[in-house]
């Protein structure tokens, strides 16, 4: 399963919300929780892909923002010999 | 909003599922509806102090010296120095380093067991590190009061219903839930069953399998015990690993819940659970009123000595008529009557007789086991009971 959809089914199990129209164009502030809601979330996604968003948000506008986010934050694959 | 429609048309040709009784005055334990005089065998005014006039005396003094309702926050300006005075009390009675107060039992349980599990959040939000995850866990006996299914519910952590105090359900429960903090929740008196937790046995498999037990003690307080402190001084039991909660409208004839636990654990509540700090807590003169109730149940010692003589006496009456009720520990007798519309019956024929018992049915308990919630209480004369005694030995033979 990819980062998107991992993140879809989060918001799905975690934040109870639809996620069927998701993209990564789909902007933070419209998903239908409120801030601290959001702020949860982010936990849950540290913790699920163990990485750590930045004290300063700014940057993370969109579900697309935060698929990008995390991707960067994984390590690269090893190369098999 | 047609759903409510439809259910709102269905409720009006079922006649039997409305609930609610008008009265004009409260069981003290005879009170008055709009067809005439009763006297109730149901009020959770266990020692009769809601309507002492001692009681009354010390509401009315809160009333002169702060006013009627406190409209703040006790996390802004509304923590008055007599909360904190009733929660040292609250502490002293539970054996506990700290209480926090709320406004009634209900949202205590809705505050304290969400907040329990969600405070690692609130403080990861103002920038707290844990050194680790932790997963969470609850354990429910069934027949727990709603507010604790709903606080579970709304902690949104995992929560196991063990069979009503099987204690071996329990422990497969326990031993095969993979999580980091198990909590045990528990009523101390059961509300519709009259029973007492077995809880030196929860402590037993809390020390095993590293637990805490939440014990609800809403009927327990003011009424079990020694001196009425509750569940735990009935089984003589202390621990760390327990954390108390009680109600200030049954015995003590006010309103308002608690929560008796560590002091540390008291300030994480006091910051993270939202039914404490996103309301107004209880009025000022019902905190002074159960300053006056904690007092009066120690020097009136007569009232308890009346509650558990009349609860011995119902006890061998009814069993001496050949009614068995579903346990005899407290003062709550519950009566099986099983089918509902047959309790509604014996209800109706108890009241046209002057006696008010509540049917207790579906959804508080399961369908087909309806019974009749008889509550005996200081204020009953043995004459009473024999009267009630005698018309339900009448009905149920019928």
């Amino acid at each position: 399963m990819d980062t998107l959809e991992r993140i879809k089914k989060l918001a799905a199990t975690k934040l109870r919300l639809d996620t069927s129209q998701f993209t990564e164009h789909t902007a933070l502030d419209d998903i239908g929780v409120d801030s601290l809601g959001l702020i949860e979330f982010l936990f849950v996604l540290e913790d699920e892909f163990h990485v750590r968003f930045p004290q300063e948000r700014d940057a993370l506008r969109t579900v697309g923002d935060l698929v990008a986010y995390v991707q960067s934050q994984q390590p690269a694959p090893t190369r098999t010999p | 909003m047609d759903p409510l429609r439809e259910i709102a048309a269905w409720l009006a040709s079922q006649p039997a599922l409305h609930v609610g009784l008008e009265t004009q005055s409260l069981p003290g334990p005879g009170f008055r509806c709009t067809d005439g005089d009763y006297l109730s065998f149901s009020s959770n005014n266990y020692l009769g102090l809601a309507n002492s006039p001692r009681l009354k005396a010390a509401a009315h003094r809160g009333l002169d010296l702060y006013g009627v309702g406190n409209c703040e926050s006790r996390l802004l300006t509304g923590d008055l120095g007599l909360y904190r005075e009733l929660e040292a009390r609250l502490a002293a009675l539970k054996k506990k380093q700290a209480a926090v107060l709320f406004a009634t039992g209900y949202l205590t349980n809705l505050g304290v067991l969400s907040a329990l599990v969600r405070w690692p959040i609130m403080a990861r939000v103002l920038g707290f590190q844990a050194s680790r995850q932790y997963r969470y866990s609850f354990f429910s006996d069934e027949f727990n009061h709603v507010s604790i299914k709903e606080g579970i519910r709304l902690s949104g952590v995992t929560a196991m219903t063990y069979r009503h105090l099987d204690l071996d359900d329990l422990e497969r429960k326990l031993r095969d839930t993979p999580t980091d903090i198990r909590i045990i929740v528990s009523d101390g008196v059961f509300s519709q069953d009259g029973d007492i937790a077995p809880l030196p046995q929860l402590l037993e498999l809390a020390e095993r399998y590293d637990a805490a037990v939440y014990l609800d003690d809403a009927h327990g307080t003011g009424v079990l015990g020694p001196t009425g402190a509750g569940t735990s001084e009935h089984f003589n039991l202390e621990s760390p690993r327990l954390i108390q909660m009680g109600t200030l409208s049954k015995a003590y004839g006010a309103i308002g819940g608690f929560v008796a636990c560590d002091a540390l654990v008291a300030e994480i509540l006091r910051l993270s659970a939202q039914a404490y700090g996103f309301t107004s807590t209880l009025p000022p003169d019902q905190a002074m009123a159960v300053l006056e109730a904690m007092s009066m149940v120690v020097d009136e010692p007569e009232r308890r000595e009346r509650l558990w003589s009349n609860q011995r006496y119902a006890v061998s009456s009814l069993q001496a008529a050949g009614v068995a009720p579903l346990s005899s520990n407290t003062p709550i007798l519950p009566v099986p009557v099983g089918d509902e519309r047959r309790g509604e019956a014996v209800a109706q024929t108890l009241r046209q007789h002057g006696m008010h018992v509540d049917l207790v049915k579906f959804p508080a308990v399961g369908l087909g086991r309806a019974r009749l919630r008889v509550i005996v209480n200081s204020g009953h004369t043995p004459e009473q009971i024999d009267s009630l005694v005698d018309l339900i030995r009448e009905e149920l033979a019928a």
